[in-house]
């Protein structure tokens, strides 16, 4: 369907773009040319009457100052091409012809006709065809004093090829514009669509070789087409960042679990090498159980950190009280904390309260107190505070421990990275990673300054939420 | 009593079914929804363990129709999906316990047999006894032999839950939740660090141990 509708080119919208364009442009010029048509034929009409009308007047004229006789003699003296071109006929009541001239190398017409026509106005205008149908005889007819008919009239020949030319001239040009409009059209067409045809190609191109790197051409011009092609590319680009991420974060995932899962695989495999002994098989299956519980934690934290990372990770940030929250960890950790001596205080207003996922929240507090109590000396001290600041919500969790050597510090919050010091302690290395990849994904950002052998303080900054609302 | 299990994987169900027979249940297996569905409206049983991806009709699907239709059996659902959201349609649709897969046999067991025991018994006790270890639930006064145990509430809560389970394994993840009331594992020693108190405060005085700590499943409270 993809491939099939781009070549039927009827339905292509360039061809419709361009036919409209052509239909436009001739309906416009044959509205011009109907409208001279008609204007032209009327003015050439109204010059025809009035040229008649003046012999019409000239031959009355000679008619009343000498009748018949002043009139034809009049008419042997002219000399001018009227008397070639004009039929001139006076006739009596009863239709006898008194006088009449007829112009020579003229088409002839049925006088009869006029003989029947009713004189009900001191002038009438009639038309009529000549015998051959040729050409049209404009004849004006006008009752004279004595009762007696002139009548005047010339051919429209002259009229008739100006026409003809008019039309000959008109239609070429009309033909000529349709020939400019579809050509003109097409072109148009073709240019304006260039822009889209280059999207439909690019997308095209990434959907079939799903190379989602690749990206559409965008032209220097700011028109709505360059808007959807920017757009096109912005959306290509945040699928393809979308991709990168899950790659990245499945490459992660696979190369974090190969060790653990290669020390799985070798417990099992030296157990099957020893000598059969039942204690060391349990032994090996007791080791299984636990790094296979290992992977799995593993697992479920690596994703945890990847979603969060690449933004896949479901937030349901609701308002809650802080203070409350850092309550309940720390009551958590009151026995490991008893354990080892150390004293776990908060300073943190009783009102304050904080815009995010509860649950994600608590993990991220969970896992930096885990840490403050790991690598504080027993009889040491960890203290939460917070407060806001402007826009934000800065967390603080104080302890006065061995504190991170400066050269380690930026690597902290690395995936299964453990500074020397650390190794001695139980853990996956993702704690930090988890607390940055969470905060991150609330918009937030993590920071830790560290003195060794004083301690270090790790903070945490949320975008705060809106203070007025009550809890 | 009777256990049905809706499982497809073979392996897995093997190895729940011959775990839930050695525990003394009478199982039932079915491969795939519309037998589950089926075997669960014409038999009486007294719990399920229901998998959600399963052929023909999912588990969620099925616990649905079973409680449109009156089935009142407790179900457990198996999960290899692990957010909030799938424990909550879960437990919504009429579940009543959620397990992610991989789990320990030994969770499942303990989980199915705290919901035959939440559906059979009508009172709660008063005291619970293991050997010489006595924990009164109105005077929360825990003796061992002649010995009166001074308990924090953690502790006592902790010995309570492992006292109700006594016999039965249960897991670190148990533990949190019936203790802290906490949902997820935070990946801490925390359970390690209140076990090894309670420990202290009951066995360490006393030649018989009764906390046993079982590497890579948990622990359980038992005489030998």
């Amino acid at each position: 369907m993809f491939s099939n509708w781009h070549r039927d080119k009827r339905r292509t919208f360039g061809f419709r773009l361009n036919l409209w364009f052509a239909a436009v442009l001739v309906l416009l010029s044959t509205t011009v040319f109907l409208t001279g048509y008609f204007l032209l034929s009327q003015s050439i009409a109204a010059k025809d009457r009035e040229v008649v009308r003046a012999q019409l007047d000239v031959y009355r004229a000679w008619y009343q100052d000498g009748g018949l006789g002043e009139l034809s003699e009049h008419f042997s003296q002219r000399d001018d091409s009227g008397k070639e071109s004009f039929f001139v006929r006076v006739t009596g009541n009863e239709s006898n012809g008194l006088f009449i001239s007829l112009p020579r190398q003229s088409a002839q017409f049925d006088l009869t006709t006029l003989d029947k026509i009713n004189l009900a106005k001191p002038l009438t205008w009639l038309t009529l065809p000549s015998q051959d149908q040729s050409t049209n005889w404009l004849i004006a007819t006008t009752l004279l004093p004595d009762g007696d008919r002139l009548e005047v009239g010339k051919t429209t020949e002259a009229q008739t090829a100006l026409l003809k030319h008019f039309q000959f001239v008109f239609g070429s040009a009309v033909v000529i514009a349709i020939v400019l409009g579809l050509a003109g059209g097409s072109l148009l067409a073709h240019r304006a669509l260039a822009p889209i045809r280059q999207l439909i190609t690019g997308l095209q191109q990434v959907i079939t070789t799903g190379k989602f790197d690749q990206r559409i051409p965008v032209r220097m011009a700011n028109d709505e087409l360059t808007q959807l092609a920017t757009l096109f590319n912005l959306m290509l680009e945040k699928n393809a960042g979308l991709i990168r991420g899950m790659r990245e974060a499945l490459d992660n995932v696979a190369h974090d679990l190969r060790t653990p899962l290669a020390r799985l695989r070798a417990t099992a495999e030296i157990a099957l090498q020893s000598p059969e002994d039942v204690a060391v098989f349990r032994e090996a299956l007791s080791d299984s159980l636990e790094e296979s519980d290992r992977v799995l934690t593993m697992l479920t934290t690596l994703m945890d950190i990847s979603e969060a990372e690449v933004g896949l990770m479901k937030l349901e940030p609701v308002k809650f009280n802080l203070a409350g929250l850092i309550a309940a960890v720390i009551e958590l950790y009151q026995l490991v904390a008893e354990d080892k001596g150390i004293k776990v205080t908060m300073k943190v207003p009783k009102e304050l309260t904080c815009v995010a996922d509860p649950n994600r929240l608590r993990q991220v507090l969970v896992n930096l107190l885990d840490n403050a109590l790991k690598y504080t000396p027993n009889g040491g001290e960890v203290q939460f505070t917070a407060h806001v600041q402007g826009a934000e919500l800065i967390i603080e969790v104080k302890d006065n421990g061995m504190g991170i050597a400066s050269e380690e510090l930026p690597r902290i919050w690395e995936r299964l990275y453990r500074g020397d010091k650390s190794r001695a302690q139980r853990g996956l290395g993702l704690g930090l990673s988890l607390v940055k990849a969470v905060v991150e994904a609330h918009l937030g950002g993590v920071g830790v300054t560290s003195d060794v052998g004083n301690g270090s303080i790790f903070t945490v900054i949320l975008p705060a939420g809106d203070p007025s609302q009550p809890v | 009593m009777r256990i049905l299990v809706v499982e497809d994987d073979k392996t897995l169900a093997g190895f729940v079914t011959k775990g839930l027979k050695q525990a003394g249940y009478a199982v039932d297996l079915s491969q795939t929804g519309k037998e589950g569905l089926r075997m669960g409206l014409n038999n009486k049983y007294d719990a399920a363990v229901v998998d959600i991806m399963l052929p023909e009709m999912d588990g969620i699907s099925l616990i649905e129709q079973w409680r449109a239709r009156q089935i009142k059996t407790a179900v457990i659902i198996l999960s290899a999906k692990r957010s909030v959201d799938d424990r909550i349609k879960g437990l919504q649709a009429g579940g009543d316990d959620y397990l992610t897969k991989p789990f320990s046999f030994s969770e499942l067991l303990a989980r199915v047999q705290a919901l035959i025991r939440r559906s059979t018994q009508s009172a709660d006790p008063t005291a619970l006894s293991l050997g010489d270890l006595k924990l009164d639930l109105l005077t929360r006064e825990v003796v061992r032999g002649t010995r009166k145990l001074d308990l924090q509430s953690r502790e006592f809560s902790l010995l309570e839950y492992l006292l109700r389970n006594a016999g039965r394994v249960v897991s670190k993840t148990m533990i949190l939740e019936h203790v802290w009331d906490y949902a997820f594992d935070p990946q801490t020693n925390v359970v390690d660090v209140l076990v090894c108190r309670l420990r202290n405060k009951v066995d360490r005085d006393s030649d018989q141990k009764l906390i046993h700590t079982l590497r890579g499943a948990g622990y359980v409270l038992k005489l030998a």
